[in-house]
C-alpha cells in the first residue's frame, strides 16, 4: 500500500471512527486500526467522546426555568420575525418605488444639466449675468425663444407656492453640478424617499415631457425665492 | 390583488408538534403567523442555549435569538432545504453571537454568574474542594471551547448539544460531511487533554483489543 493509498484509507477509517462515536467497529476498520498507529491513536481519542460530551453538557449554563421568560421571548421574537416577513414581502414594491425615485432624480439632473448648458451657450465667458446667490437664480437666467407663446404652461408652474418650488429646487440641486447647486438646500438620502403625506413635486416633474421641463426651468426665474 | 402585508391575517391551519419544519417554514414564508410562532416555540430554547454559551448573558442571548429569527425569516429564500431550518437557524445564531462578541469584545462579562454546572444539585452535595475543582475544570473546558476554530466549535456544539447528525451539520455549515467529522475529531482531541486520563480507558482497552 502506497503512502497516498494509506492516507486515503486512514481518512475513511477516521470518518468511520467518528461516526461510531466510540462504539463497536466493523471488521475491516478493526483490522486497519490494529495495523495503523495513527488510526489507533484516533480511535483512542474518539473513545473519549462520551466523556467530553458529558463534561461539556455539565459545563453548559443553566437555562431560565421560568416559563414566562420563554413565553415572553417567543412573543417578542414572533412579533419581530412577522414584521420582517411583512417588510420582506413588501420589498419588491419598495424597490419599484426606489427605481422610480431614481428616474425622477435622473430627470432632475437632466433639467439641471440642460439649464447649465443653455446658460453657457447664451452667455459666453465675459458676458455672464450678474452673479446670483442661488442655483435657482442661475437657472432663472436661461431664456428660450418662444417662452411667451407658452404662457399657459408657464403660469401652471408659476402657480406653485414657494414651498413647492423650494422642494423642486432641492430635487434639482441635489443632483446638479456643485456650481449650479450652490445655495440650494442640502440634499439628504431621506429626501429620496418622500413621506406619504408630502406632496411629490418631483413626481409631477417626472411626468413632464422635454419641452415642459424646459418651461419649468424658465419659469423659475420669474419666482422670487 | 391582496396586498402582501394582509396575508398575515389570513386564517391559519393548526400546528401540531408533529407538523414538520418544512411545512411550517413554507407557511411562515407566506405570512402565516401561527406557523411562524410554532417555529419560534420549537427552536427558541436550543437557539437561546447556543447564544448563551457564546455571550454568557441572558439578556444578550435573548436579543440574539430574536435577531437570529428575524434574519432567518428575511433570508428564507437562501435556505436550500426547508427541513434543515433548525440547523440553519442555529448557524445564524452562532454567527450573530460571534459577531456580537467581536463587536463588544471589551464589554463581555468576565464573571460567569450565568454559568453554573447544569447538575447543580449534585455539585452542591460534593465537598467544597471537589466543587471547586469541578468549577475550575468546567471553566477550563469552556475556555478551551472558546479557543477552538469557529468551524470546529460549531461542529462540536451542534453535535454535542443539538445532537445533529454529521450530515445535518455539514449542511448547516456548508462543508462536506467528511470535513464535519474531521472538525469534530480535532475538537475532541483538544478538549480531552483538559480532562486528563480516562479512568475507564485501561479497562476499555483490555476489553476492546
Amino acid at each position: 500500500m502506497t503512502d497516498h493509498q494509506k492516507t486515503a484509507a486512514c481518512a475513511g477509517v477516521v470518518e468511520r471512527l467518528v461516526e461510531s462515536g466510540g462504539g463497536p467497529l466493523d471488521a475491516a476498520t478493526e483490522a486497519h486500526v490494529g495495523s495503523c498507529m495513527a488510526c489507533y491513536r484516533a480511535m483512542t481519542e474518539l473513545r473519549d467522546v462520551p466523556r467530553v460530551a458529558d463534561a461539556l453538557r455539565a459545563a453548559a449554563p443553566d437555562l431560565p426555568a421560568d416559563e414566562r421568560f420563554w413565553a415572553a421571548l417567543a412573543a417578542r421574537t414572533t412579533e419581530a420575525a412577522a414584521a420582517a416577513v411583512t417588510v420582506e414581502a413588501a420589498r419588491p414594491v419598495r424597490s419599484r418605488g426606489r427605481w422610480r425615485v431614481r428616474l425622477v432624480s435622473f430627470g432632475g439632473l437632466a433639467v439641471a444639466a440642460a439649464a447649465s448648458w443653455m446658460l453657457m451657450v447664451r452667455h459666453p465667458a465675459g458676458t455672464q449675468p450678474a452673479a446670483t446667490p442661488a442655483g435657482a437664480a442661475a437657472i432663472g437666467a436661461v431664456r428660450w425663444p418662444g417662452d411667451e407663446a407658452n404662457g399657459e404652461s408657464l403660469s401652471d408652474v408659476a402657480e406653485l407656492d414657494a414651498a413647492g418650488l423650494r422642494r423642486l429646487l432641492d430635487r434639482l440641486g441635489a443632483h446638479a453640478p456643485p456650481a449650479l447647486a450652490g445655495g440650494v438646500a442640502d440634499a439628504t438620502d431621506a429626501a429620496d424617499i418622500p413621506s406619504d403625506d408630502e406632496p411629490r413635486v418631483s413626481d409631477e416633474v417626472a411626468d413632464l415631457d422635454g419641452d415642459s421641463l424646459r418651461r419649468v426651468a424658465t419659469s423659475l426665474e420669474r419666482v422670487s425665492l | 390583488m391582496m396586498p402582501s402585508h394582509l396575508k398575515l391575517v389570513m386564517p391559519v391551519q393548526d400546528e401540531t408538534p408533529e407538523t414538520p419544519d418544512d411545512v411550517l417554514v413554507a407557511r411562515a414564508q407566506r405570512g402565516d403567523r401561527a406557523a411562524l410562532g410554532a417555529l419560534v416555540q420549537r427552536h427558541q430554547r436550543a437557539l437561546f442555549a447556543l447564544c448563551l454559551r457564546y455571550v454568557r448573558d441572558t439578556d444578550e442571548a435573548a436579543d440574539l435569538v430574536q435577531r437570529a429569527f428575524v434574519r432567518a425569516m428575511t433570508k428564507l429564500g437562501e435556505l436550500r432545504e426547508a427541513g434543515s431550518f433548525r440547523s440553519w437557524t442555529l448557524r445564524i445564531g452562532a454567527h450573530l453571537s460571534l459577531n456580537h462578541l467581536r463587536d463588544n469584545a471589551r464589554f463581555v462579562a468576565e464573571d460567569d454568574s450565568a454559568e453554573r454546572p447544569a447538575d447543580s444539585d449534585t455539585a452542591a452535595a460534593l465537598p467544597a474542594l471537589e466543587r471547586l475543582e469541578l468549577a475550575e475544570q468546567a471553566e477550563a473546558l469552556r475556555a478551551a471551547v472558546r479557543e477552538l476554530p469557529t468551524k470546529q466549535r460549531m461542529t462540536l456544539e451542534l453535535r454535542v448539544y443539538e445532537d445533529l447528525s454529521f450530515r445535518e451539520i455539514a449542511t448547516a455549515l456548508e462543508i462536506s460531511e467528511g470535513a464535519a467529522k474531521v472538525n469534530f475529531h480535532y475538537a475532541v482531541r483538544k478538549l480531552r487533554v483538559l480532562l486528563g486520563p480516562n479512568p475507564d480507558g485501561a479497562a476499555r482497552r483490555g476489553r476492546g483489543r
